[in-house]
């Protein structure tokens, strides 16, 4: 099953790629496997297309100097490798070998550690040495050098300005890593820290976003990336897809949710190769990737629908191994959405994950992740901000103060039903959205017809989804300033509303009618994320009685639940503080007292509980004074045993 | 629909309706969704959504979704009748989540910046009507009709729909069953949740109904009568208001620490 779907997806991409070609029949039907291996197989074979063509360049050349060249390459990549750092050889070597044993620990090391370390010291403004120059340090082991190359292109994406090449190379390497894992009889013997897994699945995309919007600026480009855009296979949104579906099926990672959720055998559900971390956690990533490719495309209901078989709430759940991923997933949960209207659910997944990096601040270290981490909660409070204006929501304490910190001006804004308020959402909703791709690429295949893109353009997709979200915002905005008059009435007529508001009548009975229908939305309850109950978002409310407008507000009673636990807890530290701490007086009968009852503490505690009387009311409602005195510092005297000597008078 | 709290029915048959056909259940789960040779089969049953009423919002977004990543099969008449299915389903965010997906289509759009990072046309460009970034004036109109009804501006939707310049959209809507009675159903939606009881002048705009007409087509409604010029709206959880106060509920998860204090000790060790 999972075989013959892969190979329909291998068949649109063909049939797609025919289509960019003009109906050209040259990626032959032979191509067209029947089994897995050539789903990926497929990616490599444009590689060898395009280094055949550069070839065929330098073969008069090649002929005649073939022996000599071989060696000077030799020499060259000696000197290459010579000039490379000692330090960095070494941590190459270690690397290498730590990869070989699949010492998980050790590759955490390398990778979070060192790697960073030696990019600051030594490449923090220059590539990495190529691979074929360190190629002898590991013995041309591809495993690694494939590996390498993955950190090696990110380290350019994110240091430095990937070129044409860089993009097309970067895609071949990922489409060898696939392929090593996908294509092997058995499991692949690899194991990588499930956090090196999620950076691969997110770079994967994120390269695939910026790839797609290099593309599609069609000027500036060189001979040379032109005849590699003219193969429309690249980086394709079918390609991705198909990497991210065949990494779902051959970890059968929906099968283990399933199972998971139903308590069944998740082993057995998980077969061969999805019992293997390395694949079970690159199936798992791959479910987060779709949702944030979806969200990208502009597909909210299908980005949600990938998470069927996930369970967010769940905090043993596989999400929360890797930060980076949960994070990335609320954002675009959240986002998604946000765009389907559903405020309150955007709402709560924003909330959730933003408590969640609050509480990260206090213990986390890793720089790199960090400030992206705290890049996107910038955005999601952005988010949050939008929809609180649109649905007016009571927050957590901490999540509104920061939310008003950063946003409080747009939101301020958001709330009044102006073009000024528009205006915000407009720079919020720019801010803070994803980076919306186009699925298809500018027609390079075809010199005319690039030549008009020229003249126009794609237009901008972020303009696009923009102007769908506002076109929802203008309806809305006209309920902040119906629900501040209500809400100074219990019931009044519809024509006196309408006069407040300066309106007619009618136009007034349709706000309202708007202003009910936003304030009921679908809430997730349990099930599918796109299942949910309608719920009532406001606490005003109200209904027309043919032409009187009846209101009613509900209000907040006073909490004093909240109060009363957190003043209980801070009493029990005080007070056990108080216990553990030595007498104010401190008099010569106090040490006398210690030194005759230290030992028997207990005891003595035991026996004053029942002697003190009303005073000694920690030990009369059983709490251990005993216990207590011992946990008392030394030989200090402590309020269990000191209960009888220095208190007992008093009540006697 | 009755109960107090509001079921999930509407959720549920929106993402899954019942009148969906098992075949479609599992084409559009799966992966064979991105197989544009199942367009037929998606085609087939949006035209069954036009001869019977039925709706399948999901199913229609395949479609889109096909297009989207192949271009060439964009089929114009397709769309317009997914859009038009979309809009009567308001206040369902479908038609938006459709023109979403509608970005690449081979239609007009604003025009956009050059680039040379000009952008001349900005000013402009945010003035001309568009549905998104599309401009081509069916689908502007559509998406006008939408804003209408998402407004709750039914008389406007109504006039808008009789105008000269609608007259496409007429045409095309007159080859979908039930047009008009879906457009009604979404303004009875809004009443109900909205009023107690309601003119019939006024309800009779909203429809685009008046007299025996309009008499018959309210009655017909279950829990709705019309009589003596004023139309009952039935009791439902949207009308039925109640100022409350809202108690602070405490799980006994929030107090475990506190729980936890008030054990004896010895239970500590």
């Amino acid at each position: 099953m999972a075989d013959f779907q892969q190979q329909q997806l291998l068949l649109q991409q063909q049939n797609q790629q025919r289509q960019f070609f003009g109906g050209e029949e040259e990626i032959g039907e032979e191509e067209l496997g029947d089994d897995v291996d050539l789903v990926v197989a497929d990616y490599s074979q444009g590689l060898e297309g395009q280094q055949a063509d550069f070839v065929e360049l330098d073969e008069a050349q090649q002929a005649a100097l073939a022996q000599a060249q071989v060696q000077q390459q030799a020499q060259q990549a000696a000197a290459a490798l010579a000039a490379v750092p000692e330090q960095v050889r070494k941590f190459i070597v270690i690397f290498n070998q730590a990869i070989q044993n699949n010492s998980v620990p050790d590759i955490s090391n390398a990778y979070e550690g060192n790697w960073n370390r030696l990019t600051e010291k030594f490449y923090s403004k220059t590539e990495w040495p190529e691979a074929e120059v360190i190629a002898p340090l590991v013995n041309d082991d591809q495993k690694f050098l494939t590996l390498y190359r993955e950190l090696w292109y990110r380290h350019v994406y994110s240091r430095l300005s990937p070129d044409g090449e860089d993009r097309f190379h970067s895609y071949d390497n990922y489409c060898d890593f696939f392929n090593y894992v996908l294509n092997s009889e058995g499991p692949v013997q690899l194991e990588l820290p499930a956090q090196w897994l999620w950076d691969i699945v997110d770079e994967f995309i994120y390269q695939f976003q910026s790839y797609s919007q290099w593309r599609n600026k069609v000027s500036n480009k060189t001979e040379d990336e032109l005849a590699l855009l003219q193969d429309g296979g690249v980086w394709s949104s079918y390609s991705v897809l198909n990497v991210l579906y065949s990494l779902i099926q051959k970890s059968r990672i929906t099968e283990q949710l399933i199972a998971a959720k139903e308590g069944q055998d998740v082993e057995e559900a998980a077969g061969e190769f999805g019992s293997k971390p390395l694949y079970r956690m690159l199936g798992y990533f791959s479910i987060i990737g779709l949702l944030r490719v979806h969200v990208l495309l502009g597909d909210y209901t299908l980005a949600l629908k990938m998470l069927d078989h996930i369970e967010l709430n769940k905090k043993s759940g596989l999400i929360n191994r890797v930060t980076a991923c949960h994070v990335t997933a609320y954002y675009y949960v959240g986002f998604a959405y946000m765009m389907l209207r559903r405020y309150p659910d955007a709402i709560k997944a924003f909330t959730h994950i933003l408590v969640f990096i609050m509480r990260l601040r206090q213990y986390h270290t890793r720089s790199y992740q960090y400030d992206q981490i705290n890049k996107t909660a910038d955005r999601m409070y952005a988010l949050l901000a939008m929809c609180c204006a649109l649905s007016p929501t009571r927050l957590d304490e901490n999540i509104q103060t920061a939310m008003r910190e950063k946003y409080g001006d747009q939101f301020t804004k958001m709330t009044k039903g102006n073009d000024e308020g528009l205006a915000a959402f407009e720079e919020l909703f720019l801010f803070a959205c994803p980076k919306f791709i186009t699925g298809n690429s500018p027609p390079y295949h075809d010199a005319e017809a690039l030549a008009a893109f020229k003249d126009t353009p794609f237009p901008d997709p972020a303009q696009h989804q923009l102007k769908v979200f506002l076109s929802d915002v203008k309806t809305q905005l006209s309920n902040s300033n119906i629900r501040s008059f209500l809400r100074l009435y219990t019931s009044l007529g519809t024509d006196k509303l309408a006069s407040f508001l300066e309106i007619d009548e009618e136009q007034l009975v349709e706000m309202m009618m708007v202003m009910k229908s936003s304030t009921r939305s679908i809430k997730w309850s349990e099930g599918g994320l796109l299942e949910g109950e309608v719920v009532n978002t406001s606490d005003l409310d109200f209904v027309i009685d043919t032409e009187m407008v009846h209101i009613a507000e509900s209000r907040v009673g006073r909490r004093y639940g909240d109060w009363f636990l957190r003043n209980g807890t801070r009493m029990h530290d005080v007070l056990s503080n108080i216990q553990s701490k030595p007498l104010p007086i401190a008099s010569a009968k106090d040490a006398n007292v210690a030194a005759t009852h230290a030992a028997p503490a207990g005891g003595a505690a035991a026996s004053s509980a029942g002697a003190a009387g009303g005073w000694a009311t920690a030990g009369k409602s059983g709490h251990g004074a005993g216990g207590r005195s011992n946990r008392g510092r030394g030989s200090a005297p402590v309020w269990g045993g000191a209960n009888r000597s220095s208190q007992a008078p008093v009540n006697a | 629909m009755t109960s107090g709290t509001q079921d999930t029915a509407i959720a549920r048959e929106w993402i899954s309706p019942s009148s969906r056909p098992d075949h479609i259940e599992q084409l559009i789960s799966g992966v064979d969704r991105y197989n544009p040779q199942n367009l037929g089969v998606l085609h087939d049953y949006l035209a069954q959504q036009l001869d019977t009423g039925s709706y399948d919002c999901l199913a229609n977004l395949a479609i889109l979704k096909l297009y989207q990543f192949n271009p060439s099969d964009f089929n114009y008449l397709v769309v317009v009748n997914i859009l038009l299915k979309a809009l009567v389903s308001a206040p369902l965010p479908d038609f938006n989540l459709c023109i979403s997906l509608l970005g690449e289509a081979p239609l007009a759009t604003v025009p956009s910046s050059s680039e040379d990072g000009e952008k001349p046309e900005a000013e402009t460009s945010s003035k001309i009507p568009s549905a998104g970034n599309l401009i081509d004036p069916l689908v502007v109109r559509l998406s006008q009709l939408s804003s209408l009804l998402f407004q709750a501006k039914f008389r406007d939707f109504w006039s808008t729909l009789a105008s000269p310049e609608f007259e496409d959209v007429r045409e095309h809507a007159s080859k979908i069953h039930g047009f008009d009675d879906a457009a009604r159903r979404v303004a009875l939606n809004s009443v109900k949740g909205a009023f107690t009881t309601i003119s019939e002048e006024r309800i009779g705009t909203y429809l685009n109904l008046s007299g025996a007409e309009l008499a018959q087509f309210v009655n017909s409604q279950p829990g709705w009568k019309l009589e003596n010029g004023k139309v009952q709206v039935p009791a439902n959880p949207d009308n039925e208001i109640k100022a409350t106060i809202i108690r602070e509920e405490i799980t006994l998860d929030q107090m475990t620490k506190f729980l936890g204090q008030a054990q004896p000790n010895a239970l500590h060790a």
